[in-house]
Parts: structure tokens; sequence; C-alpha cells
């Protein structure tokens, strides 16, 4: 599943669903007509946001292209979703009747049941 | 419609609700405590007899304010016929309930409880839409195998209904859903992931959902919490509930499986499977479930005397918060009865005349034919005229009422219930008034020497003395500029030596003997000093109309000739009703005016002046009045003169 993106990085899709793929500084000077933004923190910023898979480079030239990974409609959908889980999740949760209903375990947690579940069945039912 | 929906929380049933609504906090409290003592005495047994407990439990907390509605909702906050009680009503019906303040609170209480209810209901309305969008998308049926084995298990567990089975790539875990036409939606990974004998289990599990009906009572459960939604207790119980419900599931798949290892392998699967993904949870741990499965006994036992000390205490706390609760005016809970217009009349028109064996009596009846009988007795124990129809003592008493309603009524309550209100009802007119309102203080002083002080932003009685023995008044001045002369010098020269002697009713008497050597028609009238509690003494001739109305005294007041005297009227052998004025009559005008008088040794009117009633009727009444024939006054063995008021009614049939 992929990670929903931040409000900062929202702001470099929307101008990159705008402008089409482009160069950091391409999104830099139009980032600049808004608000103040240093060229590195846009650049660090699409680094970062390559890795986690919301852009793709294109590494061709010296001045390498992103451009953005899901089409906007997309993304628009899961934060959409997103919300609607975060708002009716729980009541929803409550509505359905699950096998699985518990809170969710830790690892030491099931550990401990495995070891529980083997010794019962190694050292015969009691 | 908002008016209308304003107007409905305003009135009888919307505040009966908003206190019924405000006294579940305490007993949705005492529920969830016995729930959970109950709940934890339960804990070794069977999960169904927990799960039927905190049900029933559920639905007491449902019924509570419902219940406690139909116990609030006051039978006088209903329109009815007040026919029978026409005393209590007395003809203008100024004696309305104290509302007060509390009252405004309580429709806001009911449009809080509206909006929250809104919002919750919005939320479990949002929370169905999106389990229908989660469980339908990215669906396809089920193979076959599974379906012919679901199809199984519901034949071996009574299930009429036809399941419909999917398998989802979005579902994270096995879930059921409906309850007319249920869905068993199914991750795939189940499907492939489980071994055979686990999935059966699992499956087992859900359709034990489903035979159970448990999905209504969920429904139900949501309901509840929706109108209940301010309480704790509440949602505490309801995930109790559906904690219980899934080990009663439990305790099906392992009946139907026939092994609890393999189910509880199942669950282990399921959980290590779903570790990466975020779910809501709405049970306790795994880890517990699974040991109940495994008959481990619960790691906590409860011995009963860890279950005495906070039994008790919840108790306590619970009785303290009903105590809390039931005592304060804002939720108003009646006490021996719902008020009717006898309670009216017992508690408000003559609540502060009736004597304590009175109010004994008046407990004690129990038909309406023995109250009317009651109210009766009562007015006619106080007419000072038993033989004459005109109860002159129920009329000044209504009289006050209404002067105390007219005078000092305020947003906070009624005119009778104010400090001003009772002190004016008991005891009558006041005196003298000296009133500072920019300061907010009044003082009333009493013929009798009884002072009150109110004073406050409600002009709350702060205090109330008697003349000391030692401190008793001087006649301070003889006024006798109201007479014309020669008499003035005369007077003066005679009455100079009384002037700066401690007053008293012998005094009194020594200065009228003297006046009445000089002329013997005169009036007088007498004041106190409020500050130095000296008297004043004011000589008129007879029948001048100025003299009878002198500054010092307040409009429709009584004159006091003596110190100590009886309130009341003296004893009228002979009053015949005025002649009503037919221009008042066509015109409806009707009430009560004051006449003072002068009644003299023989016991026939001498002077009448009409101090406070409405102008068209006062020439009637000292007309009246001027006809009346009292038993004289005797003091010390001798008739003396009184000058006293007396109400005069006129009442329209």
């Amino acid at each position: 599943m992929k990670r929903k993106p931040t409000a900062a990085e929202l702001e470099i899709l929307g101008v990159l669903w705008r402008l089409g793929p482009s160069t950091v500084r391409e999104i830099h000077e139009e980032m600049q007509k808004r608000q103040e933004a240093g060229y590195t923190t846009v650049l660090k910023l699409m680094q970062i946001m390559t890795e986690k898979g919301l852009l793709a480079r294109d590494e061709r030239e010296r001045a390498h292209v992103y451009r953005p990974v899901m089409k906007q409609e997309e993304t628009q959908r899961q934060i959409v979703t997103d919300l609607m889980e975060r708002a009716f999740g729980g009541s929803a949760a409550q509505l359905v009747l699950r096998a699985l209903s518990a809170k969710k375990s830790s690892k030491a947690e099931l550990q401990e049941i495995r070891e529980m579940l083997d010794r019962m069945e190694g050292g015969g039912e009691q | 419609m908002i008016n209308a929906l304003i107007q409905w929380m305003e009135g009888p049933y919307g505040t009966t609700m908003s206190r019924a609504l405000l006294h579940f906090l305490w007993e949705g409290l005492a529920l969830a405590i016995m729930a959970a003592v109950i709940l934890r005495l339960l804990d070794r047994g069977s999960p169904r007899a927990r799960y039927g407990v905190a049900c029933v439990f559920l639905l007491a907390m449902l019924a509570a304010p419902v219940v406690t509605s139909l116990l609030l909702l006051p039978d006088g906050a209903l329109p009815q016929n007040l026919a029978p009680v026409r005393e209590a009503r007395n003809a203008t019906g100024w004696m309305r309930p104290i509302d007060g303040a509390e009252s405004s609170w309580l429709p806001t209480v009911m449009a809080l409880w509206l909006a929250g209810t809104l919002v919750f209901a919005m939320r479990a309305a949002g929370g169905w839409c999106l389990a229908v969008w989660q469980l339908s998308s990215g669906r396809s049926p089920a193979p076959e195998a599974v379906v012919s084995r679901v199809l199984e298990l519901s034949h071996r567990l009574g299930i009429s209904r036809r399941l419909r089975v999917f398998a989802s790539a979005r579902a994270v875990a096995p879930a059921v859903f409906g309850a007319i036409r249920p869905v068993l939606v199914l991750p795939a990974s189940v499907i492939t992931g489980l071994p055979p004998a686990q999935l059966e289990a699992i499956l087992a599990h859900e359709l034990a959902h489903v035979s159970r009906h448990d999905f209504l009572v969920n429904c139900l459960q949501s309901v509840v919490e929706v109108l209940l939604f301010y309480h704790p207790a509440v949602w505490w119980l309801s995930r109790r509930i559906r904690q219980e419900r899934e080990l009663c599931c439990d305790v099906v798949a392992v009946e139907v499986c026939g092994d609890a290892m393999v189910y509880s392998r199942a669950l282990l699967q399921l959980e290590e499977s779903r570790q990466a993904f975020a779910m809501a949870a709405t049970g306790g741990s795994l880890k517990d479930r699974i040991e109940r499965l495994l008959q481990r006994p619960p790691k906590k036992q409860w011995e009963l005397r860890q279950i005495t000390a906070p039994l008790l205490a919840g108790v306590l706390v619970t009785l303290a918060l009903a105590v809390v609760f039931s005592g304060a005016p804002l939720l108003g809970l009646p006490q021996p009865a719902p008020s009717s217009p006898y309670d009216t009349w017992a508690n408000q028109d003559v609540a502060y005349i009736m004597s304590s064996q009175e109010r004994q009596a008046w407990n004690a009846l129990r038909t309406d034919e023995e109250r009317e009988m009651f109210i009766r007795q009562f007015w006619e124990r106080r007419d000072p005229t038993p033989g004459t129809p005109p109860n002159e003592m129920k009329v000044e008493h209504y009289r006050r009422i209404a002067y105390s309603n007219d005078r000092w009524r305020s947003p906070q309550s009624a005119g009778w219930a104010t400090a001003r209100g009772y002190i004016y009802i008991v005891n009558g007119p006041p005196d003298e008034i000296e009133s500072h309102p920019s300061e907010h203080r009044e003082e009333w002083l009493y013929a009798d020497g009884r002072l009150y002080r109110f004073s406050g932003e409600d002009y709350d009685l702060k205090e109330q003395t008697t003349l000391k023995r030692g401190e008793v008044p001087i006649m301070e001045q003889i006024v006798v500029e109201r007479i014309p002369e020669p008499k003035r010098s005369a007077l003066r020269a005679r009455l100079a030596g009384f002037v700066g002697q401690p007053n008293s009713n012998e005094l009194m008497d020594r200065i009228r003997a003297a006046a009445r050597e000089v002329d013997g028609t005169l009036t007088y009238l007498w004041s106190l000093n409020p500050q130095t509690r000296n008297a004043s003494l004011i000589l008129a001739e007879a029948g001048a109309p100025d003299a009878m109305a002198g500054p010092q005294f307040p409009t429709g007041d009584d004159a006091r000739v003596r110190i100590g005297a009886n309130v009341m009227a003296a004893k009228r052998t002979f009053a015949p009703p005025p002649e009503y004025p037919s221009t008042a009559k066509i015109r409806g005008i009707s009430g009560v005016v004051m006449v003072m008088m002068v009644v003299g040794t023989d016991g026939r009117v001498r002077h009448t002046y009409a101090t406070a009633g409405p102008a068209e009727l006062k020439p009637a009444a000292e007309a009246a009045v001027r006809q009346w024939i009292y038993q004289p006054t005797i003091l010390d063995g001798q008739p003396v003169e009184v000058t006293t008021t007396a109400p005069v009614p006129f009442q329209l049939e």
C-alpha cells in the first residue's frame, strides 16, 4: 500500500500534475510564486518522495526530470478514503462481526501464544 | 419548525426528558457497577451467561431514562380543569408555580443531547456505509469447496437463511455483515493459507454469529450508543458485550471442530497475517481469548472480600450522587406526590400562614373532597366575621399576595416568594418603609417595634430585630399644624408636657384624653422614626381628608393607635356589603378598596378615607364602611377609639 503524501508533498505533486514532468528548478520557480521555498529544501523533499515511491526520476539528462507515479484522481481518491476511514472506521469496525476483533498483539505476545500452544500440544492434552 | 422544537423543549415533556437524561448520569453508573460485579462473579462460568447478563443490563440502561421520565412527569404540567378548586385559584390565578432560573437550564441540556445524538447517528450511518463499501470492493464469489463447506455448517448450526460467501482481496480478516441476507467475506489469504480443519473452525465461528442473530443485537447496541452517547458506562458495557460475544462464538467453533487446539492455531495464524495491517479493534487481547479457549483459568481471581470493598464504595458513591441530584432543584424530583391545584394551594397560597398542626392534618388527607372541606374550614377559622359572607381575612391575605406579586416580582421568582413578600404576607403592611433603591436597601418598621432590614440584589432579609425593653422610644413630637386656630395653640399648650416622655400605651391614652379636653372630635395618627424609633403624633380635625393621609405612611397601610395592637380589624357586628356602582360594573371594574377609618367608642364608624383601590369604587367603599358597626375595643375596661383599615372587596359575578 502506498504511503499517503504529506501536506508539503501534496503541494509538489499538485505542481507536477499541473506542469507535467519537470526538473527541480522548474518546480522551485513555480513554488516561489506562492511562498518562499529554498531550492535545497525542494530538492531534498523530492528526493525523499522518489524513495517513497511517490515520484519517478528520469536520469537521462543532467538535470533530472521528475514525474508523479500516481494520477491525480487516484491520489485524491486515496485521500478521501483515508479521511472516511479515520472518521467512520471505528464505527464500521463495531458494526461488522469479525473473527478477529482483538487488539493488535505485540510480537512478544505472539511468541508467548505460540509457545503456549506448542507446549500444550507437545505435552499431551490436559 | 425550529420554534416548535424550542417550544417543546421548554414545555413539560421536554423538561421532563431533560431531567431524566440528567438522572441517567447516576443511574447508568449504578447499573454499570452492578453489571461489573455480577460479571466478575460469573468470570469462571460460561460466556453465554455473561453475554446474557450484559445484554440485560444494557437494556436496563436504555429503559432507565424512559422510566425516569414517566416517574417525573408532573400531573400539573398538563393543562387541566381547575374548576373544583376555585378557592385555590382565587379568581385571578396569579399563583404561578415557581419556575425560576432552573428551568432555563433544561432546554439547553435537551438541545445539547439532540446535537450529540445527531452527531453520533451520522457517525453510525457513515460507519455503515464504509463497512458496506469495504466488504463490497474487490470481492469475488468464493470457491465451490468453501461454499459447500459453509452450507454444511449452516445446516449443522440450524441456519435457514441463505448465506452469500465471498473472497476478498481487501478484507483483512473474516467478517459477517447483515441480518436478512447475511454476507460472509473471507480474505483470500485465509482461504488458501489455512489448513482445512482450521478454516472450518473459523467458518464455524462466523456462522455462529449468524445463528445467534448477533448482527441484530449489535445494531441495537449501536442504537443505545447513539441515544446515550454521553455516558461512558454505556460504552464500557457495549464493549464488554462484544467481547463476550466473541467468546460465545469461540465456544461454538470449538464444539463444531472438536478441537480447541486447532481453533487456537487458526486464530494465531489470522493474527500473524494481519500484523501488517492496522485495524480498529473492538475486543480484548488475543492471549486472554486463547487462554480461555484452552481452559486455563484466567489469571485474575477475585475473592469475596476483594469484591465487597469496591462494591460498597460503588454503592455509596451512587447513593451520594442520587441524593445530590434529587436534592438539586435543577432536576426537580418531586417529593411525595406530583403537584395538583391542592398542592398549589397548600404550598403556595397559604404556605406562610398554615400552622404545623394544620399541615400535618393536610398531609394526612387522601381524597379531594376531604381537601375541599379542609380548605373551607381553614378559612372559616380565620374569618373575623363568621356570620357575614365576606371573609375579610381571606380577602386581605390574597390582597397581600397580589400586592407582593405586583411590587416585588423578579425574573428569579414570583413576588410572593421573595423575602419582602414573605414578611408582607405574614405581618401585613408595615407602618414605616424606608427605601434606598440605589443601595439596594430597605427597612420596614412595624408598630410593635419589629424592624426588618432587607438588602442585596434580591432584597434578602438580612436582619430582624425588635425594640428592646430599654430602648422604648419617646414621644418626639406632637404635630398640631393641621388644626386651625384657635384650637391649635390651645392644643399645643395642653400637650406640650407630653413631648419627650417615653412612649407607651398609657401615654397615648393620656394624650388622647388631654386632646379631648380641647376638642373631642379630633383624630390622630402616629408614626415611628426608623432611625431613632421615636414616635410622632399627628392630630387632625375630624373629616379632613388629608388628615388621614400623612407623608409618613405608605399607601394602603394601616395606622396603629396602640403599640402591640391586634393586626386584624376589630370585630364587626354589622357590615352590609357595598353597593356596586353601576358605571364600574358596566366597565367590569372590580377589586379591593382599602378604607382607613376611625371607630368610635360606641363602635360606630366616624371617619373614612379610602387609601388604595380602584378610584371608581372608592366612594362606594367609603359609603359602605360608614354604615358599619363594630364591637367597641375595650382596653383596661374602657372602650376606646381605634383607627383601623379594612378591605372592602368588589367582586363581579
